[in-house]
C-alpha cells in the first residue's frame, strides 16, 4: 500500500474481491461478493431490505471486516490497514446516511465545516470550501438554519455537502432517500449523477431499483447477500 | 487555538447539560481530597516537630560526688572523642543548684545543710546517636566509666513522637490511596455521563474521520479541569482549616507553595486519569 491517498493515479477505485461477510457463522450477509469501481465511475447498490447492501458499504467504510475475501480502495489496502489509520481512511471517503446525522446544535454551515476541521485544514480554507459544496448541492441560503429547521431534502443535501467537502476517493450512500418523497429522492438521485459527472466515484445503496434504473448507470444487484447482476 | 476553543466549547456543554453532576464532582473530589490534605499538613507539622526536639536532644552524664577537678577534665576528652558528640557542656553541683532554683524555686531546697545535687556533663548528640542501637550503646559505654553515676538519655518521647509521626504517615498513604482511587472513580462516572450526552456527536466525528485524540481531549481536559477546580478548592479549606487551628489551638504550619502545587495537580492528574479510563471503557473509537 502506497502511504499517499493523495496520490489519485490508480484507475481502479475500489475492488471488492470475494467478500463474505457471516455473522455467528449462522448469518450470512454477503456470499462471495466481487466487483470493481473505477476511478470517476458511479454504480447503484440495488437490493431488498436485508440483501446485504449497508453491510457492504460498513466494510468499504472499515467499521467491520469481512469473513473472508479483500477489499481495496485506492492506496488503501483495508485488511492491512491498521485501526489508527482508520480516521485516515474516513477523511478520503464520503458517507451519506439514510437519517442524514447531522449534529443537531450546529447550523447546517458548521456540520459541513466539521468534516474539514477534523482534517486539520485552515479557517481560511474551511469557509472557502464550505461556501463552494454548499453552492453545489444548493442549500447555501440554508447555512445558517439548524438541522430541525431543514426539510428532509435540504438535511440530506448538507449530509451531501460535508460527506464531498473533503473530496474523497469515494462517495458512499446508504439509502439517502430513505426518508425523502418520490421528488427529492429523484433530485437527490440526480445530484449525485451531477457530482460524478464532475469525476466522484460513487456508491449509492437504494433498495428503488426503478428509480435507480433511470439514471443510466451501473447497477449492482445484491439478492440474499450475492450478487445477481452487474450491468457492467 | 481552534482546538482550544472546542474543548472550551465542549466543557461549557457539560457544564449546562449536566451542572448537579460538575457540582457533584468538584465538591466530592474537594472533600475527598482533603482527607489527605490534612493527613498531610499533620505529617509536615509533626515532623517539625520532631526535628526540634531532635535538636535539642541530650544526654546528661552525672558524675560521682567525690570526682576530682584533673577527673572532670579527664573526663571532658574523653567525652569529646566519643563519635556521635557534637557538644559537652559541664554543670557544677553549683550550676545544677541554681538551675533547680530557676526550675523549682528558693523553697525547694532551702532546708537542705548540703547540695546533694551531683555535677554532670550535657552532651548534645547528633542523628546517628539517636537511633535506638546507636543510644542504648552509647548509653552503655558512659555508665561503664569510672567516674559517672548516672546516664540519663530521655530519648523515650523522641521514639514516642516519631512513631506517632510515623503511624501518621503510613496511615496518610492509605487514605491517599483510597482517595486516588475514589478520585478517579468520580471522575471517570462524570466524564461517562458526559460522553453518553455526546455519543451522537460522538459517532457523527467518527463518520467524518476525526482522529482518536480529536474526539477523547475534550473529555480527558474535562475531567482534568474538575479535578483541578477540586484540588484547588481542597487547598483553600485546608488553608482555612489551618488557619483555624492555628488561631485556637496550636501554631500549624501550611503546606509549602511547591507542596501546594503538587496537591492541585494531583488532583488534574485524578481526573485526568478518571477521564481516560472512562473514554477507554465507553469510547470504542
Amino acid at each position: 500500500m502506497t502511504d499517499c491517498a493523495h496520490d489519485r493515479n490508480f484507475k481502479t477505485m475500489l475492488e471488492v474481491k470475494g467478500v463474505t461477510k457471516e455473522y455467528g457463522g449462522r448469518i450470512t450477509a454477503l456470499s462471495n461478493v466481487s466487483f470493481e469501481l473505477e476511478k470517476g465511475e458511479m454504480a447503484f447498490l440495488t437490493g431488498a431490505s436485508g440483501a446485504g447492501k449497508s453491510t457492504l458499504l460498513r466494510l468499504i467504510f472499515r467499521e467491520e471486516f469481512p469473513t473472508s475475501g479483500e477489499i481495496s480502495l485506492g492506496p488503501y489496502n483495508l485488511a492491512e490497514l491498521p485501526g489508527n489509520r482508520i480516521p485516515d481512511l474516513r477523511r478520503h471517503l464520503g458517507y451519506v446516511f439514510q437519517d442524514f446525522r447531522l449534529i443537531s446544535e450546529r447550523t447546517a454551515y458548521e456540520n459541513v465545516a466539521l468534516s474539514l476541521e477534523v482534517a486539520g485544514k485552515s479557517t481560511r480554507h474551511i469557509r472557502k470550501r464550505v461556501d463552494e459544496v454548499m453552492q453545489q448541492v444548493g442549500v447555501w441560503q440554508r447555512r445558517k438554519s439548524y438541522p430541525r429547521q431543514l426539510s428532509g431534502g435540504e438535511a440530506q443535501r448538507v449530509a451531501l455537502a460535508r460527506a464531498i467537502a473533503n473530496e474523497p476517493l469515494l462517495l458512499l450512500a446508504d439509502e439517502p432517500t430513505g426518508n425523502l418523497d418520490m421528488k427529492n429522492s429523484r433530485d437527490l438521485f440526480e445530484l449525485f449523477c451531477k457530482l460524478n459527472l464532475q469525476g466522484a466515484t460513487v456508491i449509492v445503496a437504494t433498495h428503488q431499483v426503478a428509480m435507480a434504473s433511470e439514471f443510466g448507470k451501473r447497477i449492482l444487484h445484491l439478492e440474499d447477500g450475492a450478487l445477481k447482476q452487474d450491468s457492467k | 487555538m481552534r482546538y482550544l476553543l472546542k474543548t472550551i466549547a465542549e466543557i461549557r456543554r457539560a457544564a449546562h447539560h449536566q451542572p448537579l453532576s460538575i457540582f457533584g464532582t468538584i465538591i466530592t473530589i474537594l472533600l475527598a481530597m482533603l482527607l489527605p490534605g490534612i493527613f498531610w499538613l499533620a505529617a509536615n507539622n509533626m515532623t517539625a516537630v520532631e526535628k526540634r526536639l531532635k535538636a535539642n536532644m541530650t544526654v546528661d552524664v552525672f558524675l560521682v560526688d567525690d570526682i576530682s577537678q584533673a577527673g572532670i577534665e579527664k573526663l571532658r576528652g574523653e567525652l569529646l572523642t566519643l563519635e556521635g558528640v557534637s557538644d559537652i557542656t559541664f554543670y557544677s553541683k553549683r550550676d545544677a543548684l541554681f538551675r533547680i532554683r530557676e526550675s523549682f524555686g528558693q523553697s525547694i531546697i532551702q532546708d537542705l545543710d548540703d547540695n546533694p545535687l551531683p555535677a554532670s556533663f550535657s552532651l548534645t548528640v547528633d542523628d546517628t546517636i539517636l537511633e535506638p542501637e546507636a543510644a542504648d550503646s552509647l548509653v552503655a559505654h558512659l555508665s561503664a566509666l569510672d567516674q559517672v553515676e548516672e546516664v540519663v538519655f530521655a530519648r523515650e518521647i523522641l521514639y514516642r513522637f516519631s512513631s506517632i509521626t510515623g503511624s501518621i504517615k503510613r496511615f496518610g498513604i492509605v487514605i491517599t490511596v483510597l482517595v486516588i482511587f475514589s478520585g478517579i472513580f468520580i471522575s471517570a462516572n462524570t466524564v461517562r455521563v458526559a460522553i453518553t450526552d455526546r455519543r451522537e456527536v460522538v459517532e457523527i466525528m467518527q463518520v467524518v474521520g476525526a482522529s482518536r485524540p480529536y474526539i477523547l481531549t475534550p473529555f480527558v481536559l474535562l475531567g482534568g479541569l474538575l479535578g483541578l477546580i477540586g484540588a484547588a478548592l481542597s487547598s483553600l479549606a485546608l488553608w482555612l482549616i489551618a488557619g483555624y487551628v492555628s488561631r485556637n489551638l496550636a501554631e500549624l504550619q501550611f503546606l509549602s507553595l511547591h507542596e501546594i502545587i503538587v496537591f492541585i495537580l494531583t488532583g488534574l492528574l485524578l481526573g485526568m486519569l478518571g477521564a481516560i479510563l472512562a473514554t477507554r471503557r465507553y469510547l470504542k473509537v
